[in-house]
C-alpha cells in the first residue's frame, strides 16, 4: 500500500515538474503573459465563462493587429504593430478554479508562477478572493472579470487590484435613480435573497439611494434564500401591503431569482419587476411564462441587434464567427474590454512592470472602453457611475433595449477607505 | 383570516413537499441504515430529464414538452430506473457494510451522479416550463392560492395513503416494515432481502420523481445544485420523526416545513434570515431530549 | 518479548506513529526539494485536511460514532484566530461586533492559534456534553444538525463574521513546513490518546458496549473527552486553513468540505491514524494527478488530456471502488506493521481490546 501511495505522489511530483519548469524572462519578443484563473467547469461559470470568452478574443485581436476601437483608444500602433510595446505578442495561460477557494488560490499561484504579470480572477469576491490575494502577494495586477464588491480593490485585497465591473452599491443607485427618473416610479418594494454578498450590497445600494428621492417610499422589503423551494409566504406578505408598489426590485441571481419571479408572477402579481446584472439575460425566460413588465439593468447590449453600436457590432461577429453563437449576457465585453484596459496602460507605461500598470491604470478617466467609459482612480479600483443599460420584457421572451442611463450620483466608496 | 388560511396552505404544501423527501430518505434509512444523499440527485436527475441533454445556454424541452399523461409516467419510470441502477451498482455490493461506509458511498455516488450532469448540461442553470397552468393562482373558498400548492398537498396525500395501505396489507408491504423495525430479526424470518430492497429504492426513486416536478412546476428552473438543500431539511426531518419511522420521517418533513413558514411569517425583519437556525436548534433538542425522535420505533432503542 | 532491546521495544511502542511521520517527511523533503511552489501549496492544502482528518479520527475511529459535523469546530477555529490575528484598526470597522478586548488586541500567530483551538475545544466540549448521552445514530445527525444551525448563524453574524462576506487581511504565514510540523504534533497527539488509558477505554466501548461498560467505562464521560480533544485539533485546521488561504468565508465550511473529509478518513479506514492519513494521502495524490492529466500531460510520446469535469467523476468512482472491495476501508484498521520479524498478531484491534479492558480494571472497583 504505502509503496503506491509513494508512487502515486512520485507520479504526481514527476508531473508538475514536467508541467512547470518554463519561467519566462522579460525580453523585447517574449510574449507578454496573461492569466485566468477562473472556473471553466463548475457553477461559477456562467459567470466566469462570458468574460473569459471576450479576453480570448481580444488576445487574438491584439495578435492580429485588429483590436477594436484603437483609434479611440490612441491604439494605432499597436494593430500596426501587430502587438504591444513594439510588437510583442500576448498569450494567456489558464487554470481552472472549479469553483474552488483552495484550488483558486492554487490557480493564483500557478498564475504568477507562469509569468503572467497581469491576470484575471473570478467575478465574485469569495470565490475569487484567494487567486487574488495570491495577484496581491506577489506584486502582479489583478483584475476581477466581473465582481461587484467594492472591497475588491485597494481598500480591500490590495493596492495592484482592480475590477472590471461597477460596484453593486452603485448598480443599485443606477436602477433606484432610473426606476425614479425614467419610470415615475415612486412607491418600491425590495425582496432581498441573502444568501450571497453581492445581493445584500445591490439592494442596500437601491433602497438608500431610493429613500434619498424626493417622494419616493419604499413600502416594504423581504427576504429569501437561494434556494428555498418555494417563496409563498413571502408572496402572502407581499399581498397584504397596500397600496400596491409601483415597482419591486429583486436582489437575486440565477437559478433563484428565476424561482421567485416565476412564483411572483403565478401569483397574479404584476406588479413592474427591476433586476440587475446578476440576472445575466434572457437564457432562463422559459422559467416565467409570458415575463412582462420585466425591466433590467445591465453592463451593456447584447440582445437588441437594431442597437448594437458599431464596436459591439464589431465584437459580437466576431465572437459569432468563433464560438457559433450569440453571447447569453454583456459579461462578454467585460472580458474585453480588460484586455483593451491592459494594452493601453501597457502604451501608455511603455513597460510591463505591475506598478507602472497600476499608476497607468489609474489615471484612466471614462476611456472608452468596448464596455463603456471606464475610471479608476488611486482609491477606486471600481466602476461607481459608468452608464447602465437598460431593457424591458414585455410578454415576448425577450429583452428590448430601452437605453443608456448615467446615475446623477456616484456611490462613494469613502465609507471603504478606512481599511487601508 | 383570508392570510391567516393563506399561511395555513403555504405552510401544509412546504410540509407536504418536505415530507415526499423525507419519506424518500427515511426509507431507505429504516432498511439499510444508508442516508441517501444520491437522493437529491434522483431529484435532480427526474428534473434535467425534462430536456435535451445538451451544453446550449437556452434548454430545449424534451419530455418536458410531452402532454402530462406521458411526461409524469416517463419521469417517474427514468427516476426509478436510475435509483435502482445506483442500487444495484452501488449498494448492493455494500450491503452489510457499517453507516459510515454506507453514507460514503452515497456521497460517492452523489458527487459522480453531479458530475455527469455538468459534463452532460454545463453547471449554468437551465430554465424549463412544466405545468405553467398549475403554477398558476386559482380561486379556493375565499383564497387565491398557486393550484401546484393544492397538488402538492394532495399528492402527499394519496401518496403516503398509498404507501400505507401498501405497507399495511399487502405481503411486500409488511415484510419491507418488518425489514424497517430490524433487518436481521425480518431475514431470519424469510424476508427476501434483494427484493425488499430493490422495491424500497424503487419506491423511493418514484418519491423523488414526484418531488421533482412539484419542484420544477413550482421554480421552473435547473441546476445541479437545486435539492441540496431540500435533502439536507428533509434529513434533518427524519431525525425529528424518528429514526426507521415511516410515518415520522413524513410527519417530521410536515413538522420542519410548517415551522419554516410560521417562522419566516413571525419573526422580525432581523431574524428572519436565521429562521434555519431555530430549526436545527429545535432538531438538537430532540435530539437531546427524545433521542429515539418524535415517534419511537424499536429500531432504534439501543441495540446495546 | 524477553529477548527484545528496551530501544527496538520503544520503537515497536511507538513504530505506528513514527512510521507516519517518516513517509510524510520524506513526501514533504521530496517536494521542498523540487522548489515547485505550486506542489508545495498542494501538499500544504492536503497536510492541512490531513490535520482536519485526524482531528475527526480522534473521535470517529476510536468511539465508532460516525461525526457528521467536525467541521462546525474547523469554522469556530478558523474565526477564533482571524479575530486574533487581524488589525486592531481593520476589526474596529469591519468586525464592529467584537467585545472590546478583541478588538484591541492582535496576538502573534502560535498564541492566536493555539488560544483558537482552546476556543473550538470548548465548544466542542460543550455540544459533547449535551448530546453524548443519546444513542450512536442520534449522536452522529446530532453532530450535523449542530453543523447546520453554526453554519447558518455565523452565516448571519455579520457584525462579527461579516456574515456572507469574507473577511481578508489575515496574515498568510502558513506554509508546507508550517503545516507539516502541526500534523506532525497532531498525529502524535492522536496517537498518545489512542493508546492513552481513555482511547483505550473508549476504543473498547467501541468494540463492545456492553462489556465495556459492565468494566465500569463510562462511555458517555469518554466520548465527551474523545469528541473535545477532536474539536481542538480540527479547530488548529481551520486557524491553519484561514492564515494560508489569507481569506476567510463561512461558506467553505459546508457540506463539501465535511463530504471531502469523512471521504478520506473513510477510504483509509476510520478504525486507525494509518487508515486517516492514507486516506489523505491517496485521495490528494489522486486528485493532483487527475487535476494535472486535465490541463493534458506527456507520458512518453502520448499526450493523455481528460475532458474538462471527468476528474470528478473519476475521483468518485474510486472512492465507490474502494468502499466496494474494501468496505473497512484501504488500511482495514491496521496501524502500519512493523516490518521487522516477529510480525504482531494480526486483528489489532483484538489485542487492543484486551488492552483496554485490562487498562480499565482498576477503575471497575470505583
Amino acid at each position: 500500500m504505502i509503496r503506491s501511495v509513494l508512487l502515486a505522489s512520485g507520479l504526481a511530483v514527476a508531473l508538475c515538474i514536467g508541467g512547470l519548469v518554463a519561467t519566462p524572462k522579460a525580453s523585447a519578443d517574449e510574449p507578454i503573459v496573461i492569466g485566468q484563473a477562473l472556473d471553466f467547469s463548475n457553477w461559477m461559470l456562467t459567470y466566469d465563462g462570458q468574460p473569459q470568452r471576450g479576453m480570448e478574443i481580444a488576445v487574438e485581436d491584439v495578435n492580429a493587429g485588429d483590436l477594436i476601437a484603437a483609434e479611440e483608444l490612441g491604439l494605432t500602433e499597436v494593430n500596426e504593430a501587430k502587438g504591444v510595446l513594439g510588437g510583442r505578442k500576448l498569450e494567456l495561460i489558464k487554470c481552472d478554479t472549479k469553483a474552488d477557494r483552495e484550488q483558486g488560490a492554487k490557480c493564483g499561484a500557478e498564475m504568477v508562477q507562469g509569468g503572467a504579470k497581469f491576470a484575471a480572477f473570478s467575478c465574485d469576491y469569495d470565490m475569487g478572493g484567494p487567486a487574488a490575494l495570491q495577484y496581491a502577494a506577489a506584486g502582479i495586477v489583478g483584475v476581477s472579470v466581473c465582481g461587484s464588491d467594492p472591497k475588491i480593490g485597494v481598500q480591500g485585497i490590495g493596492p495592484t487590484i482592480f475590477t472590471m465591473s461597477t460596484a453593486a452599491n452603485a448598480q443599485g443607485y443606477v436602477l433606484a435613480e432610473w426606476a425614479y427618473k425614467q419610470k415615475g416610479w415612486r412607491n418600491a418594494y425590495s425582496l432581498l435573497d441573502n444568501s450571497i454578498e453581492y445581493d445584500k450590497s445591490l439592494c442596500i445600494g437601491f433602497d438608500e439611494r431610493w429613500e434619498e428621492m424626493a417622494g419616493a417610499k419604499l413600502l416594504g422589503k423581504d427576504v429569501f434564500k437561494q434556494d428555498d423551494p418555494s417563496i409563498s409566504a413571502q408572496i402572502t406578505a407581499y399581498k397584504a401591503i397596500s397600496p400596491e408598489p409601483d415597482v419591486m426590485m429583486i436582489c437575486s441571481y440565477i437559478p433563484g431569482g428565476a424561482s421567485a419571479l416565476r412564483q411572483i408572477r403565478a401569483a397574479g402579481i404584476e406588479t413592474p419587476v427591476l433586476t440587475s446584472e446578476s440576472f445575466a439575460g434572457q437564457f432562463w425566460f422559459d422559467s416565467v411564462p409570458g415575463l412582462a413588465n420585466y425591466y433590467h439593468g445591465t453592463h451593456g447590449n447584447v440582445f437588441s441587434p437594431e442597437n448594437f453600436t458599431a464596436d459591439e457590432k464589431e465584437f459580437l461577429d466576431k465572437y459569432q464567427a468563433k464560438y457559433g453563437e450569440m453571447p447569453p449576457s454583456s459579461h462578454v465585453y467585460l472580458g474585453y474590454s480588460m484586455v483593451q484596459a491592459y494594452v493601453k496602460a501597457l502604451q501608455q507605461a511603455g513597460t510591463d512592470e505591475p506598478m507602472e500598470i497600476v499608476k497607468a491604470m489609474e489615471t484612466f478617466n471614462d476611456v472608452a472602453l468596448l464596455i463603456g467609459p471606464t475610471t479608476w482612480t488611486a482609491d477606486t479600483h471600481i466602476q461607481n457611475r459608468r452608464p447602465w443599460t437598460f431593457f424591458e420584457a414585455q410578454g415576448d421572451g425577450k429583452l428590448s433595449f430601452i437605453e443608456k442611463f448615467r446615475a446623477e450620483k456616484a456611490w462613494d466608496i469613502g465609507q471603504l477607505k478606512a481599511w487601508d | 383570516m383570508t392570510f391567516f388560511f393563506q399561511i395555513v396552505i403555504d405552510a401544509v404544501s412546504l410540509g407536504s413537499l418536505y415530507a415526499l423527501t423525507a419519506l424518500g430518505i427515511g426509507l431507505l434509512f429504516g432498511i439499510l441504515r444508508l442516508i441517501n444523499f444520491a437522493h437529491g440527485n434522483f431529484i435532480t436527475i427526474g428534473a434535467y430529464a425534462l430536456i435535451v441533454p445538451s451544453t446550449a445556454v437556452v434548454a430545449t424541452p424534451f419530455i418536458g414538452a410531452w402532454a402530462w399523461f406521458l411526461m409524469i409516467p416517463a419521469i417517474i419510470a427514468i427516476v426509478i430506473v436510475v435509483a435502482l441502477g445506483t442500487e444495484r451498482i452501488a449498494f448492493r455490493p455494500l450491503r452489510g457494510a457499517n453507516m459510515s461506509s454506507l453514507l460514503i458511498a452515497s456521497f460517492a455516488v452523489s458527487y459522480v451522479l453531479d458530475h455527469v450532469i455538468i459534463l452532460i448540461f454545463t453547471g449554468r442553470p437551465k430554465a424549463v416550463n412544466v405545468g405553467a397552468e398549475l403554477a398558476r393562482h386559482i380561486s379556493f373558498l375565499d383564497l387565491r392560492v398557486p393550484a401546484i400548492q393544492l397538488v402538492t398537498i394532495a399528492a402527499a396525500i394519496i401518496l403516503l395513503g398509498g404507501l400505507a395501505l401498501f405497507l399495511k396489507r399487502t405481503s411486500y408491504g409488511i415484510q419491507m416494515r418488518a425489514a424497517a423495525e430490524d433487518f436481521d430479526t425480518a431475514r431470519l424470518l424469510g424476508v427476501r432481502a434483494n427484493t425488499v430492497i430493490a422495491l424500497a429504492f424503487a419506491i423511493s426513486g418514484l418519491l423523488a420523481a414526484v418531488v421533482s416536478l412539484i419542484f420544477i412546476t413550482q421554480t421552473g428552473i435547473l441546476s445541479f445544485r437545486m435539492s441540496l438543500n431540500l435533502v439536507i431539511v428533509a434529513f434533518i426531518s427524519t431525525v425529528i420523526g424518528g429514526i426507521g419511522s415511516l410515518v415520522g420521517a413524513a410527519a417530521g418533513g410536515f413538522l420542519v416545513g410548517v415551522a419554516s413558514v410560521v417562522l419566516q411569517t413571525v419573526l422580525p425583519d432581523d431574524y428572519k434570515l436565521t429562521r434555519d437556525a431555530f430549526v436545527f436548534g429545535f432538531v438538537v433538542l430532540v435530539l437531546i431530549f427524545r433521542p429515539d425522535g418524535l415517534i419511537v420505533t424499536r429500531a432504534v432503542r439501543e441495540r446495546v | 518479548m524477553g529477548s527484545v532491546g528496551p530501544l527496538e521495544k520503544q520503537l515497536r511502542r511507538y513504530w505506528p506513529l513514527l512510521s507516519l511521520a517518516a513517509i510524510l517527511f520524506v513526501i514533504v523533503l521530496v517536494v521542498d526539494a523540487t522548489g515547485d511552489v505550486l506542489l508545495q501549496r498542494t501538499v500544504a492544502d492536503g497536510l492541512i485536511k490531513l490535520i482536519i482528518v485526524v482531528g475527526i479520527y480522534v473521535f470517529m475511529g476510536n468511539s465508532g460514532v460516525l461525526s457528521f459535523g467536525s467541521i462546525v469546530y474547523m469554522m469556530v477555529g478558523a474565526y477564533a484566530a482571524a479575530w486574533m490575528t487581524l488589525l486592531p484598526n481593520l476589526k474596529k470597522f469591519t468586525l464592529p461586533g467584537l467585545p472590546d478586548f478583541l478588538i484591541n488586541t492582535q496576538l502573534d500567530p502560535l498564541p492566536a492559534l493555539i488560544l483558537a483551538g482552546l476556543v473550538a475545544a470548548v465548544v466542542a466540549l460543550v455540544v459533547a456534553l449535551a448530546i453524548m448521552r443519546t444513542n450512536p445514530i442520534a449522536i452522529s445527525i446530532a453532530t450535523f444538525a449542530v453543523l447546520a444551525g453554526g453554519y447558518t448563524v455565523y452565516n448571519n453574524w455579520e457584525r462579527v463574521t461579516l456574515g456572507t462576506s469574507s473577511i481578508i487581511g489575515l496574515p498568510m504565514y502558513v506554509n508546507m513546513w508550517i503545516c507539516f510540523y502541526w500534523a506532525l504534533i497532531v498525529m502524535g497527539i492522536a496517537f498518545f490518546y489512542q493508546i492513552s488509558r481513555f482511547g483505550l477505554a473508549l476504543r473498547a466501548s467501541r468494540e463492545d458496549p456492553v462489556a465495556a461498560q459492565a468494566f465500569g467505562i463510562n462511555i458517555y464521560v469518554q466520548r465527551v473527552i474523545a469528541f473535545t480533544l477532536s474539536g481542538f485539533i480540527v479547530g488548529i485546521a481551520g486557524v491553519l486553513h484561514g492564515h494560508f488561504l489569507g481569506i476567510l468565508t463561512v461558506a467553505a465550511f459546508w457540506v463539501p468540505l465535511t463530504f471531502i473529509t469523512l471521504a478520506m478518513l473513510v477510504v483509509g479506514g476510520q478504525n486507525s491514524l494509518a487508515g486517516a492519513v492514507v486516506g489523505v494521502v491517496v485521495i490528494t495524490a489522486a486528485t493532483e494527478v487527475f487535476r494535472q492529466l486535465e490541463k493534458g500531460a506527456e507520458i512518453g510520446s502520448l499526450v493523455l488530456q481528460f475532458p474538462l469535469g471527468i476528474q470528478e467523476i473519476i475521483l468518485g468512482v474510486i472512492m465507490l471502488l474502494i468502499m466496494m472491495f474494501r468496505p473497512a476501508g484501504i488500511m482495514g484498521g491496521r496501524e502500519i506493521p512493523w516490518p521487522f520479524g516477529r510480525p504482531k498478531p494480526p486483528r489489532a484491534a483484538v489485542t487492543e481490546s484486551v488492552e483496554a479492558v485490562e487498562a480499565a480494571k482498576p477503575r471497575a472497583g470505583d
